[in-house]
């Protein structure tokens, strides 16, 4: 008896224990982020590449010796883990004053509606730190916060469509460039001039694997990589493409804006796998992909990057992001440029060449959001403001290497090759990421055109049987997102019909707003529809 | 001190823990009026805070003498539609929601609504749709208010469903005269740029007629309401459908107006391109 008692006396005294520690570690959490947290500001974010981190703390410093008493501090999450840890922190009800847009994966309306402040009155007011007391030279002391970024926040994970709020503001922008090993290259042509169009890019590349075989040395002319290839054959796919798929689209809008559309048009036949400028796309393709490292598609990103920096690969394709880290990594010296196009005049690809690509839709980066359940919301503003004015934001980007985004702050001469080009045509849809059934068809078969051994004619072999099932469950699949997203728009406009009833019966901007962002969605549904329609009609006559 | 009696202790701390918190936020959130806890429900709802507002919604709701209930139910109809998890039911209790608002009055501002969205759960949110319900309580709604801004929205849904129907091509060119023809006393000018854009928008899918769809883009930028990029998408509809039908003048005129007022649209590079031929120019 004695012994049980003494038991449920443990087992009690247990629960206390534990309820206890919860008490403190809840208070704790509580205080570190909360009023008594001694000013205490947290940060998460997922840029952990070489260079954001002591970037964003210099600014930090600055920022602690310009306010004495106040604290910044910065947690990098991974980025695979960030959607999990983001989602446990604002469930949980202890998120960071201020976290990083852009990884919410699924249903990021419903996270920014519910867990973040939208930060658009502050906005249209003047970034105090861009005021002349602060910075003697600011052209900005007047311009409301939002104008003094180089996108106006209309892109990218600062703006929600939906919600028609902003929600962020980002300190960098990222573009893609080729990245070369100085020293190999020298080794190979001299001093030659890199190369400016696709066939010269091509000509180079079997150049460095006549070197590597003369010399029987290790080298590969481009490192690839599941992360690192798609760009680059992305970008020789949309050069032959762009225009086919901008002319085929009954909407005169000059671009193929959702994928139902561009899945539908091949459904009607609009475009297919035997369009011409398909074959010379994947041509393309072949030609650049046949110079990558060995079975690229399957290697993990830290495989290519390894092998650039070993010096075992002449290029690397990849964003701007890592100039820093690399730089840091490789022994040899770096060089940079941008993605060589088939010009028009090329002898094989001319034909569909419309010229270089755009980069003036490049979306902002590293944005960062006040959480609604932060009790420092003016002091997190303070310092976002702070981060995004003119002197910080170049010390932000000199740190990191990255490209700055506020207007009037100039990149640093070794960015310059990184700077957006804003002349070209705009980028198309995506290749390998149309909707999962497609991309899984193309990326699985996609070694039959790379290897030696294959052809276009053998990826396009392999991909043909099951073209057609793919495209139709990718634009269904999409079909049904937008009909979900029409239903849900429904309840804002009728809040904001009652809202305008209550306030003398006007419909503010965002009313309009509204009505004109379900129209464009209705549009997309009964267009599919209508052509969905047609497609039945004709499979029931081939039928008879 | 018996185990039982300090277990029943330990509990009652919890309780006291518990309200001591609960007290605090609600202190801290303050004691708002039902009105304003109203509004809050339907400001909750423009933010995609659906589960927050129907919360809300039920419990203004509760006070059948409540002035305002009739607002309430309104609301948390609207709120059912996407609370999650969805489920039929939920639109079916909307159903009855919205016929109760309607049953007061059907023809003020609420009961209008209340119809609207009625016609509006047949064609979008009961699976399967029931099309022809939602296009005769559409059409009905229009035409008992013509000039009420449900009623011309009403007539703008019933463009998308009749003009997209599944039909015969040709059948297709009398649904779209009729519409063409259909002159409504728009009480707010957005809803006339909306109506327009469909028809020219149907018109480029359905019959590839460039030349009757620029006719209607063309109604939707003389529209004072239209702006910012919806403004720049008229425009290149315009300055596109224009090119292809031929009209020179007006494609040029569009192209210029796209370029000044979104000169880093990433269409800019194109439209550069179209314009310099259009003016026998090297772009």
């Amino acid at each position: 008896m004695k012994l049980r008692r003494a038991v449920q006396y443990f087992g009690l005294s247990l629960l206390v224990a534990a309820f206890g520690l919860g008490m403190l570690r809840l208070f704790h959490v509580g205080g570190l982020g909360g009023e008594g947290g001694a000013h205490t500001l947290r940060i998460g974010h997922y840029q952990l590449e070489s260079g954001a981190r002591e970037a964003l703390a210099a600014v930090i410093r600055e920022y602690e010796a310009l306010h004495p008493g106040r604290k910044v501090v910065q947690t990098a999450i991974p980025e695979r883990v960030f959607p999990s840890w983001l989602r446990t922190q604002l469930v949980g009800g202890t998120p960071p004053d201020i976290i990083q847009l852009g990884r919410e994966s699924t249903s990021f309306e419903d996270i920014y509606a519910n867990y973040f402040e939208p930060i658009g009155s502050w906005l249209r007011q003047p970034n105090p730190y861009n005021a002349t007391s602060f910075d003697p030279d600011s052209p900005l002391e007047a311009v409301p916060w939002i104008n003094t970024f180089v996108d106006g926040l209309e892109r990218g994970a600062s703006y929600s469509g939906a919600l028609m709020e902003h929600y962020g503001v980002p300190s960098t922008l990222f573009t893609t460039r080729v990245f070369y090993n100085r020293a190999l290259l020298e080794e190979v042509q001299g001093d030659a001039p890199m190369p400016r169009e696709f066939s010269e890019f091509v000509a180079l590349c079997a150049r460095i694997e006549a070197f590597a075989r003369e010399r029987n040395r290790l080298i590969v002319p481009i490192a690839g990589s599941k992360v690192n290839a798609p760009p680059l054959l992305q970008a020789l796919f949309e050069s032959q493409t762009q225009a086919l798929f901008l002319n085929v689209d009954p909407l005169p809008m000059l671009r193929v804006s959702f994928f139902e559309f561009h899945g539908m048009n091949a459904l009607r036949g609009r475009w297919s796998l035997d369009s011409p400028q398909l074959h010379a796309a994947f041509s393309a393709m072949r030609e650049v992909g046949r110079h990558m490292s060995p079975g690229a598609l399957q290697l993990e990103r830290d495989d290519s990057l390894f092998l650039f920096s070993q010096g075992r690969a002449a290029f690397l394709v990849t964003g701007s992001q890592d100039a820093r880290s690399l730089a840091e990594q490789c022994a040899f010296p770096l060089g940079v440029f941008a993605i060589p196009y088939p010009s028009p005049n090329d002898e094989k690809y001319g034909r569909f060449a419309t010229g270089d690509v755009s980069e003036g839709a490049v979306t902002t980066q590293f944005v960062l959001g006040l959480t609604r359940d932060s009790r420092k919301k003016e002091e997190a503003i303070d310092f976002l403001r702070f981060l995004t004015s003119r002197r910080m934001n170049k010390l932000f980007a000199e740190t990191a290497r990255w490209l700055p985004v506020v207007v009037s702050v100039e990149p640093s001469e070794e960015l310059a090759a990184f700077s957006p080009e804003l002349e070209g045509y705009p980028p198309g849809p995506f290749f390998l990421a149309p909707g999962q059934s497609t991309k899984f068809l193309l990326e699985t078969n996609l070694h039959t055109l790379l290897q030696t051994s294959g052809s276009v004619e053998d990826f396009l072999d392999a991909v043909r049987p099951g073209f057609e099932s793919a495209i139709r469950a990718d634009v269904m699949r999409s079909h049904h997102g937008n009909l979900r997203m029409t239903a849900r728009v429904d309840s804002v406009l009728g809040a904001r019909y009652w809202l305008g009833l209550r306030h003398g019966g006007e419909r503010d901007r965002r009313h309009v707003l509204v009505t004109q962002i379900q129209a464009t969605r209705e549009l997309r549904k009964h267009r599919i529809d209508y052509e969905l329609s047609i497609l039945a009609a004709g499979a029931a006559e081939g039928a008879k | 001190m018996t185990f039982s009696s300090l277990r029943s202790l330990f509990i009652l701390s919890l309780c006291c823990a518990g309200a001591a918190l609960t007290d605090r936020a609600a202190a801290a959130a303050g004691v708002a009026s039902r009105e304003q806890r109203l509004e809050e429900a339907f400001h909750d709802l423009t933010q995609y805070r659906f589960n927050r507002a129907e919360l809300a919604f039920t419990d203004l709701a509760a006070d059948p003498d409540w002035p305002l209930r009739r607002d309430a139910l309104f609301g948390r109809a609207l709120a059912l539609l996407n609370t999650q998890p969805q489920t039929q039911d939920k639109v079916r209790l909307a159903e009855a929601l919205f016929a109760e608002v309607r049953s007061v009055s059907a023809a003020d501002n609420l009961g209008i609504g209340a119809r609207y969205f009625s016609a509006r759960l047949h064609q979008v949110h009961f699976q399967p749709a029931d099309v022809a319900r939602a296009r005769e309580e559409l059409l009905a709604l229009g035409n008992d208010h013509p000039g009420h801004y449900l009623g011309q929205l009403a007539w703008v849904r019933l463009a998308f469903i009749e003009l997209f129907a599944p039909g015969e091509t040709e059948a297709k060119r009398a649904v779209f005269a009729r519409y063409e023809a259909l002159s409504l006393p728009w009480v707010d000018e957005h809803l006339s740029a909306v109506f327009h854009t469909v028809l020219g928008d149907a018109t480029m899918v359905i019959f590839g007629d460039a030349a009757r769809a620029t006719v209607h883009y063309r109604k939707v930028v003389q529209n004072p309401e239209v702006r910012e990029l919806t403004l720049v998408d008229a425009l290149v509809r315009i300055g596109e459908a224009a090119h292809q039908a031929g009209v020179a003048d007006v494609a040029t005129d569009a192209y210029r107006q796209v370029l000044a007022l979104s000169p880093r649209d990433p269409r800019a590079w194109f439209i550069r391109n179209r314009l310099a031929g259009l003016e026998g120019k090297t772009p």
